[in-house]
């Protein structure tokens, strides 16, 4: 027995390293798949430039099933290149990369950690601002015009990387909306406008049958425990003018982070009280976005503060359908002293693009001219987002519409190749958002949105060195006791010094001496 | 000179016969060959061609590098993990646990209900209450848990409902760090009690009838039958069993707790299997989860290998 | 002998304690599937659903036409019934050897296998590994990677070391090779064992979804259990689901609830052919391992 174990060991080992070996030659970091087009542009006559080929894969939400869409051959053909389509999903986007496939365009949908290690790493492409400026003008001048502050994002360790983003609607805020019914059932006249009529409003929702079935089955409000924890109650906490998953401005021109402010603390005190008295619902620590929406239109709650305004003007016609009137609320007056709303603020992560197009020019300068014109020229954006006219839309008052079946089912959209896939700056340019801005959108926007104030992070997506080191385990942190802190027996001030405490030691005081030492070394250099 | 050579040659003539014994033995189960190797390159494919991929324990991972051309880093990876990650202590923690709690309450469980549903005179009702108590095993957990968490549900489900009528206030068990430990117990017994009857059902069939005869004759009463006939007739089931659970402590349950946990609950849920999930697929941590995962195989191979030398002891058949 | 009225009590109290177990194990499958069925108001109400009392199809109709739904089906059905068949013929080819004392060096090559089931190389090389052998994004990386279940095949390693070996050497004697007296008679004398395997193995596969998330990306190659969990676990699929297709999201609790019965249905369906074999089988098996 001993003597065959030692055999098999040793011929495991020469066996391991003989495949080994074998694998860590394909394991160079060059996207498959490139053999097989090369066949096909031989044929192509000669005096015609060789097509370049792109490796795409912009979207992992919107992925076409099948190669060679309208979209794919419409492109290819305007700009004379070959598009290879490298299908992911969010779950196993990261695996590819590691695994040395790594497109020339990446997601869109990137978080600012993973671009610093990719950045860090070698995997994503360093470009000059100045070649994105030469390229990319209208674009540039689009994004600038929001914030010229988007190249921020992009810089790591000196050098930037990818093409910066905004996110048009980001600056506008989260609309506090509440039944209407209910409203008038409990006897109010309008939505609440200070946190003391909110606080009526949660309880008599509570306790007062606001949907009449006799039951006390109904509660004020839930909250986005689930994800996206800058969302939870997010209301409130703006009423105390915070968020405590931002970064906020203090007075002395220091930077300091939402979660362990004082205003954050006295927030959390009223939520928790308000849990115990029972008027949360107790399950809001596992709903996500769906779930809230859900409960708020099957009338278990009364009250939804996850939409910004373009979400609630897709579901007017659901609201309708399920017998609510919505009505549209302000941020409440608070400790604040004026109303706020939160908001995610306009700027995103950048537009990566893969590192092998740092090495080849002639690549990177046809990739950026195609996002310009992606991004501003009327025609190719219309035609990489809604199709052929006639066909998939037709214009009304100068605003595209899909024609059926293509205005309902997404799959027939994917199958033309629309969306995210081949354009990743859907809504992100100036110049191309008319289109999704019919006249009754901008009323509706102007309505709920006109004299909001907004609080907003004021880094945004930023990344420096101790952040990317340490935050994730600090908002892991924050998470468990900010819950805890919520539903905890009266114990919100014992739990959140606690948590100062431990966030401070686990990095966070890093973080924020390096966040206020980029904050000013901004502010100096707007001034 | 004589003397020495001899021996010499009459090894290399035994090695020569030995060696064309075994030729023969070979030749002898050629067809067996035939079979066997075809899956031994499956396995050498499959399960020894990716073991290279061990040294990312070592390394620093570098996707634009690969897995040989990585840098070394020593025990990096081991030193963050032991001594400076919050989370190592905890994982680990919770994941040696909740697989106590699984064994506490969840090895008894379905021998228990062996030892009711043996004692059963009504063979219909048996079998169909056998039939029932095996269903939810078929079932991954991804479907139980949408199940699990409609019927605890503090809302809208059946379990918050009854403590209502009770008068308690409603709990919400797969959100509540008190809670959420007992109801990954709970839910695993729920799945498993009736399957796992099946083995200790099989060693009841087989404990001779005889020896109750001459217990009733005695006037030995049910209770005491079960305690002195019955349970040492399966012992040594039990022993096996439970020397086999013991080899799976590292296990506490990925797919269950992965479809049931959510961040609430991380700090009494989060076990290796999901901490590894987290910080290797989506935080592309790839050398950590390595070293993660190379602690975890050693501790569970130390398990298994002691496990079964004491099973060889206790005079049964090892599972090696 | 006639029972006694203490015996009698304690079997009224046996079928009791019995009955209500097996109410705590079928309840939520009958609540699930009556919710399924229900309005969405009444789906939403809080307490116990025996059965539907205000029957609403709209959330079986939304799921029944959902594409993704049947690909999936159709993809599971694959995996589960050819992964199966090839498990098992693999299985028999790679335990009955190893279960033959004659065989040369026999624990040496026991210990190759055993040795894989403690020790892997870990995401990275196995995604690579996959990706060398063109079997990303294919069906077949549901089943060739797995194929042989170390467990199971041990498990039919043991069965085969118990059957007699005078019965094979009678037909060695006239004449028969290995291979044919493993399929002539070592297996057909294996069938419990063999539809125990089965089922082992056709539910793993209908069940799994983990290698789905990390090797399929095109959406007509996913499996059915990839998809319910987006609908029931991650919500992920509500915005096309609930909301835009159908333009109503107060459904999903119905959705959820069709979408859960209608993976369990075809095991359901399976389950009381195949029981008979498999309880006899689990015991063969299990007790020798």
């Amino acid at each position: 027995m001993k003597h065959s174990f030692k055999l098999a060991l040793a011929l495991l080992l020469a066996l391991s390293i003989m495949i080994a070996g074998c694998s860590s030659n394909s394991n160079t970091p060059a996207a498959n798949g490139n053999s097989k087009n090369n066949g096909n542009q031989s044929g192509n006559s000669t005096d015609a430039e060789e097509p370049i080929e792109i490796i795409i894969s912009a979207s992992t939400w919107e992925v076409p099933e099948e190669d060679n869409t309208y979209v794919q051959q419409y492109l290819e053909e305007k700009f004379n290149v070959k598009f290879v389509n490298l299908r992911a999903t969010d779950e196993n986007f990261k695996i590819k990369v590691s695994g040395g496939e790594i497109p020339d365009i990446f997601p869109h949908n990137i978080s600012e950690g993973d671009m610093v290690n990719w950045a860090r790493q070698g995997v994503i492409a360093s470009i000059s601002a100045d070649e994105i400026k030469q390229y990319m003008p209208d674009y540039v001048a689009d994004v600038e015009s929001i914030d010229p502050n988007a190249w921020d994002i992009g810089l790591i360790d000196g050098k930037n990387f990818g093409i910066p983003r905004v996110w048009l609607n980001g600056s506008t805020g989260f609309i506090p909306t509440y039944n209407g019914e209910w409203l008038e059932a409990v006897g109010l006249s309008g939505a609440p406008a200070t946190l003391e009529e909110f606080e009526q409003m949660l309880i008599k929702f509570r306790n007062e049958d606001p949907d009449g079935n006799n039951e006390q089955d109904t509660y004020g409000m839930t909250g986005r425990g689930k994800d996206a924890r800058a969302q939870l109650f997010n209301t409130v906490y703006a009423a105390y003018g915070v968020n405590p998953y931002q970064f906020k401005a203090a007075e002395d021109g220091t930077i300091t982070w939402g979660g362990i402010t004082e205003e954050a603390k006295e927030a959390t005190k009223l939520i928790n009280k308000w849990y115990m008295e029972g008027l949360i619902d107790p399950e809001f620590m596992t709903d996500d976005n769906s779930l809230i929406g859900q409960k708020f239109n099957s009338k278990k709650v009364g009250f939804i503060e996850t939409n910004m305004y373009h979400h609630l003007y897709g579901q007017q016609q659901a609201f309708e359908e399920n017998g609510i009137t919505p009505v549209y609320g302000k941020g409440l007056l608070g400790p604040a002293g004026k109303p706020l709303q939160m908001s995610n603020g306009a700027l995103q992560v950048p537009l990566l693009l893969g590192a092998q197009v740092e090495k080849d020019e002639a690549k990177r300068i046809k990739i950026l001219q195609i996002l310009n014109e992606l991004a501003t020229n009327d025609e190719i954006y219309l035609t990489t987002v809604f199709g052929q006219e006639g066909v998939t839309y037709e214009m009304k008052d100068g605003v595209p519409t899909f024609l059926p079946p293509y205005d309902t089912d997404g799959d027939q959209r994917l199958a033309m190749g629309l969306g995210g896939f081949y354009n990743p700056f859907i809504e992100r340019a100036v110049s191309t958002w008319k289109f999704h801005m019919p006249q009754d959108k901008l009323d509706f926007k102007q309505q709920l949105t006109d004299g909001a104030e907004v609080i907003a992070d004021v880094l945004g997506p930023t990344v420096f060195d101790s952040k990317a080191k340490y935050f994730a385990n600090l908002s892991a942190l924050q998470d468990e006791y900010f819950t805890k802190a919520i539903i905890s027996n009266n114990e919100v001030d014992k739990l959140l010094e606690e948590f100062k405490t431990q966030w401070l030691k686990a990095g966070g005081q890093d973080i924020l001496d390096e966040a206020t030492k980029v904050y000013q070394e901004r502010q100096a250099a707007r001034q | 000179m004589q003397n020495a050579v001899q021996p010499k040659t009459k090894r290399a003539k035994r090695l020569k016969l030995n060696l064309r014994a075994t030729w023969n033995e070979y030749k002898k189960s050629k067809y067996l060959f035939l079979m066997l190797v075809p899956t031994l390159v499956w396995y050498v494919i499959f399960h020894y061609g990716p073991l290279y991929g061990v040294q990312l324990a070592f390394k620093e991972f570098s996707p634009m590098k690969g897995i040989w051309g990585s840098p070394w880093v020593g025990l990096e990876h081991f030193k963050f993990l032991f001594f400076q990650s919050p989370d190592f202590l905890r994982i680990f923690r919770n994941t040696v646990l909740i697989s106590l709690y699984n064994i506490v309450f969840g090895f008894p469980a379905p021998i228990i209900l062996a030892l009711l549903l043996n004692e059963l005179r009504f063979k219909f009702f048996k079998r169909i209450a056998q039939s029932i108590s095996y269903i939810p095993h078929f079932f991954s957990w991804v479907v139980l848990a949408g199940i699990i968490t409609v019927m605890l549900s503090p809302s809208e489900g059946p379990v918050n409902y009854i403590l209502k009528m009770l008068g308690m206030e409603p709990i919400y068990f797969l959100a509540d760090t008190q809670y959420f430990r007992s109801t990954l117990v709970a839910t695993g017994i729920w799945k498993e009690i009736g399957w796992g009857t099946i083995i200790y059902l099989a060693a009841l069939s087989g404990v001779d009838p005889t020896l109750y005869e001459a217990a009733k004759i005695d006037g030995a009463s049910r209770p005491k039958q079960t305690w002195y006939i019955t349970l040492p007739s399966i012992l040594p089931v039990i022993t096996i069993m439970f020397i086999l659970s013991l080899g799976g402590i590292l296990n506490a349950g990925f797919d269950q707790i992965f479809n049931l946990y959510n961040p609430a609950v991380y700090e009494v849920a989060d076990i290796i299997d999901t901490y590894v999930y987290r910080a290797g697929i989506l935080g592309a941590q790839f050398g950590l989860t390595t070293a993660v995962g190379l602690f975890k195989n050693i501790i569970g191979i130390t398990l298994v290998l002691t496990t079964n030398y004491i099973v060889k002891k206790l005079g049964q058949e090892g599972v090696l | 002998m006639k029972p006694t009225v203490g015996e009698n009590i304690f079997q009224v109290f046996l079928v009791i304690i019995i009955s209500l177990l097996c109410i705590v194990t079928i309840y939520p499958f009958i609540h699930i599937a009556s919710v399924s069925l229900s309005s969405p108001s009444e789906a939403m109400r809080f307490g116990f659903h025996l059965y539907p009392k205000e029957i609403d199809l709209t959330a079986w109709k939304q799921v029944l036409s959902q594409k993704k739904i049947w690909i999936g089906f159709g993809n599971s059905a694959f995996r589960t019934v050819v992964g199966t068949g090839l498990t098992l013929f693999v299985m028999a080819l790679c335990a009955y050897p190893l279960s033959r004392k004659y065989l040369p060096h026999r624990s040496f090559y026991t210990m190759i296998i055993l040795f894989t089931m403690f020790f892997g190389g870990g995401i990275i090389p196995t995604y690579l590994l996959i990706k060398d052998l063109y079997l990303m994004n294919s069906l077949w990386v549901y089943i060739v990677p797995g194929l042989i279940p170390t467990f199971s095949m041990l498990v039919l390693r043991n069965f085969f070391m118990s059957i007699p070996v005078e019965l094979e050497e009678c037909s060695k004697i006239d004449g028969a090779n290995d291979i044919r007296i493993l399929f002539q008679i070592v297996l057909p004398l294996s069938k419990p064992v063999l539809a125990t395997l089965a089922l082992w193995t056709a539910v793993g596969h209908w069940n799994s979804w983990f290698d789905a998330v990390l090797y399929i990306s095109d959406q007509d190659k996913q499996v059915l259990q990839f998809f319910l969990r987006e609908i029931v676990i991650t919500n992920a699929d509500a915005e096309t689901f609930g909301r835009s297709v159908v333009g109503n999201i107060k459904y999903e609790p119905g959705i959820k609830a069709a979408t859960v019965i209608f993976a369990i249905l075809p095991i359901l369906i399976v389950y009381p052919f195949l029981q008979k074999y498999f309880v006899k089988g689990t015991m063969i098996g299990s007790l020798k391992g």
